[in-house]
């Protein structure tokens, strides 16, 4: 715009205002100044204000530890939610390669969506229960979901509550397009759980059940944490659910592919494992009464732990002190105050990042900030915190957004080193450069929908796993891929109901 | 996909359209946070807290009556957003909440191009916030004054003695100090 356009607008301005025609050519010479305070450039492919000091390092953050919730217990809190079956009603048009069965792109009451594993962009398996006929079938697809292979049907238990319209949950693990385990839970009368392991090692087309583990039940004990490193070695943490951070669990560990289970030693208060190699890895505590956080690794399997990390927990003043729950699903209405993410899927990245939350309630407002740590070279250290996205994701997922009946916390996938995937109901971020630039993809899910797992394979390919818990007729749940980094998704044909 | 109006955009929106939300995102988002930006006298990262939580609404809320205008309805809700964020605030600063937000303003992210620029900044930022809001949406965001009064819900005569008090308040500041 010319200076005098700006001058005509600005007199123009003025007179708008009441002045008269002389001071208001004398106001529009002055008014025009107004223009040297400039708004900063806001790039709408990112809608992001660009950082003026983009690379700095971030600030301090007030550091707690992180905690994820194991997928069986997801499904377990899925399952609980369940208030009445409804008919159900295949979508139309869709048909799966399933005999028998049709494909449905949203999977309704009497069937859920149970579990998910994608070992890259074409090999998955899913687990769809139906809770009126107490099974759940194992599919697996080749070929990105276009079509679904029948790979293992098996009867599951009622609940133990009488309830006729949950089931309990199970997971599902494959190393690689061959080997896979599945992990089925049944319930005891006096409480806690059993696990069933089974196991194939010819992509789906076969399994064998290894058995119960680990050998001795353990009521009261939630499987918390299900990890298989190799073919061979895998682990397993036990927690009582209801004394979290208090010392209370069993860590079991498999050499031989869960034919038999040792249980290890372990720092107290252990909250959450992760191995990236057979021998390797990390276990989080959450001393809540010490007021710290701490991570600790081995590498030699289990045997012996090593102090690598501490944070300070510190009290809320509108909270009292902060208490590691395990059950992130009541929403801030409840005034509960969710100390650990749950991530769905990452905690400690195989990538060696570590990410860390901290969440605050504000009366109805929860305010979340996610840093991420890097492993140092000598593995006892986690360093250079960045900081996770602050702007789309996390302010959106800070505050129960009006009319939404459901909270849900963001989920992380570390796809790579530098490649990191957030998402929330709302927006999809993402890096490839290690959290110094960020990109964004909007209206990713259906709305009141929430993602469980997202999951990347490249820059290009991922999916994501996605619940709307609030639906009158029960959970929804929906499979989405994209093909082109986000900008697109496809919603997937899933098989279910006949 | 072509949609003529804001008007209609706004409708799919509303109605949980995936590509409309994306589309209006793209084509509202800098004005609002520029917008906010202002209201914040700077402070890009409540600005953009400020927008996020507004956009949240918009596309959550199914408040907006199709065939109204669209303009002054979205600028509506970012202006009720910035007006809670500063109660929110003001509370913090009190006492009663103990933690502020992430987003505390930083000179360095002010965007503050010269001194100059930054005394318009501290001119209008002393402006009360009804007033600013006015002056931001006349001068800045261009909007007409019945657009202003519907977006904030006044009647246009009030606009325009806001206005006019705004600029006198402004001609009293140095920022407006015609420079030879």
């Amino acid at each position: 715009m010319s200076d005098m356009n700006r001058f005509d607008r600005a007199r123009a301005i003025a007179t708008e205002a009441g002045f008269s025609d002389t001071e208001a050519k004398e106001i529009g010479m002055s008014l025009i100044a107004l223009d040297a305070w400039t708004a900063p450039a806001v790039d709408p492919a990112s809608m992001r204000i660009p950082a003026p000091n983009a690379g700095r390092a971030a600030r301090q953050p007030f550091r707690i530890g992180s905690l994820r919730l194991s997928r069986s217990i997801l499904l377990a809190s899925l399952a609980a939610v369940v208030l009445a079956a409804s008919a159900f009603a295949a979508s139309p048009g869709l048909r799966s390669t399933v005999a028998g069965w049709f494909g449905t792109t949203t999977v309704r009451l009497p069937y859920v969506l149970g579990a998910a594993d994608f070992v890259n962009a074409r090999d998955g398996w899913i687990a769809v229960g139906n809770v009126k006929s107490k099974t759940w079938r194992l599919y697996g697809t080749t070929d990105g979901g276009h079509s679904w292979q029948l790979s293992l049907s098996y009867p599951a238990p009622a609940l133990s509550t009488g309830r006729q319209d949950t089931l309990p949950g199970l997971e599902i693990q494959f190393l690689n397009t061959r080997v896979g385990v599945l992990l089925s839970s049944y319930p005891l009368a006096p409480g806690g759980w059993r696990y069933e392991l089974k196991r194939t090692t010819d992509g789906g087309r076969t399994w064998r059940s290894i058995g119960h583990f680990p050998n001795v039940p353990l009521p009261q004990l939630q499987l918390q944490r299900f990890d298989f490193v190799t073919a061979r070695t895998g682990y397993a943490l036990f927690v009582n659910d209801q004394a979290m951070g208090q010392g209370i669990g069993a860590l079991y560990r498999t050499r031989n592919g869960g034919e038999t289970w040792r249980r290890l030693p372990f720092p107290q208060s252990a909250a959450y494992i992760k191995f990236v190699s057979r021998n390797r890895g990390w276990i989080l505590t959450a001393n809540m009464a010490a007021g710290i956080a701490e991570a600790f690794r081995t590498t030699d399997g289990g045997l012996h732990w090593t102090d690598c990390f501490t944070s300070e927990v510190r009290s809320i003043p509108s909270c009292g002190p902060p208490i590691p729950r395990m059950n992130v699903g009541k929403g801030p209405s409840t005034g509960y105050f969710q100390m650990f993410p749950m991530d769905g899927g990452d905690f400690f990245g195989s990538r060696g990042l570590l990410p860390m939350s901290i969440s605050v309630q504000h009366g109805a407002a929860l305010h979340y900030s996610y840093y991420m740590y890097r492993l140092s070279r000598s593995g006892m250290r986690w360093v250079s915190p960045t900081r996770l996205p602050l702007h789309m994701p996390n302010v959106l997922s800070k505050r129960l957004p009006a009319g939404s009946k459901s909270y849900s916390t963001p989920v992380l996938n570390i796809a790579g080193p530098n490649a990191w995937y957030f998402a929330d109901p709302w927006f999809l971020s993402f890096t490839t450069d290690g959290g110094r630039h960020w990109m964004y993809r909007s209206s990713w899910l259906p709305v009141d929908y929430a993602p469980v797992a997202v999951r990347f394979f490249g820059a290009q390919a991922g999916y994501v796993w996605a619940t709307n818990n609030v639906s009158k007729g029960g959970p929804l749940s929906i499979m989405r891929w994209t093909g082109n980094g986000g900008r697109t998704w496809l919603t997937i044909s899933l098989p279910a109901g006949k | 996909m072509e949609i003529a109006s804001d008007e209609d955009l706004l409708e799919r929106v509303t109605t949980g359209d995936a590509s409309a939300t994306e589309i209006f995102a793209t084509r509202f988002y800098p004005a609002l946070v520029a917008y906010a930006f202002r209201l914040t006298g700077g402070d890009r990262q409540t600005a953009d807290d400020i927008v996020q939580d507004a956009l949240v609404k918009i596309i959550t809320q199914r408040t907006y009556r199709p065939g109204s205008p669209a303009k002054p309805w979205i600028y509506r809700i970012v202006t009720n957003a910035a007006h809670d964020r500063f109660r929110r605030r003001a509370r913090t600063e009190s006492g009663d909440v103990a933690e502020l937000e992430d987003g505390n303003p930083r000179p360095e992210d002010a965007a503050i191009t010269g001194e100059r620029a930054e005394r318009v900044r501290d001119a209008v930022q002393g402006l009360g916030f009804e007033y600013r809001c006015v002056l931001v949406l006349r001068y800045y965001q261009d909007l007409s004054l019945a657009e202003i009064a519907a977006a904030l819900d006044i009647p246009v005569g009030t606009v325009k003695s806001r206005l006019h008090t705004a600029i006198n308040h402004l001609r009293d500041s140095s920022p407006l100090e015609v420079t030879a």
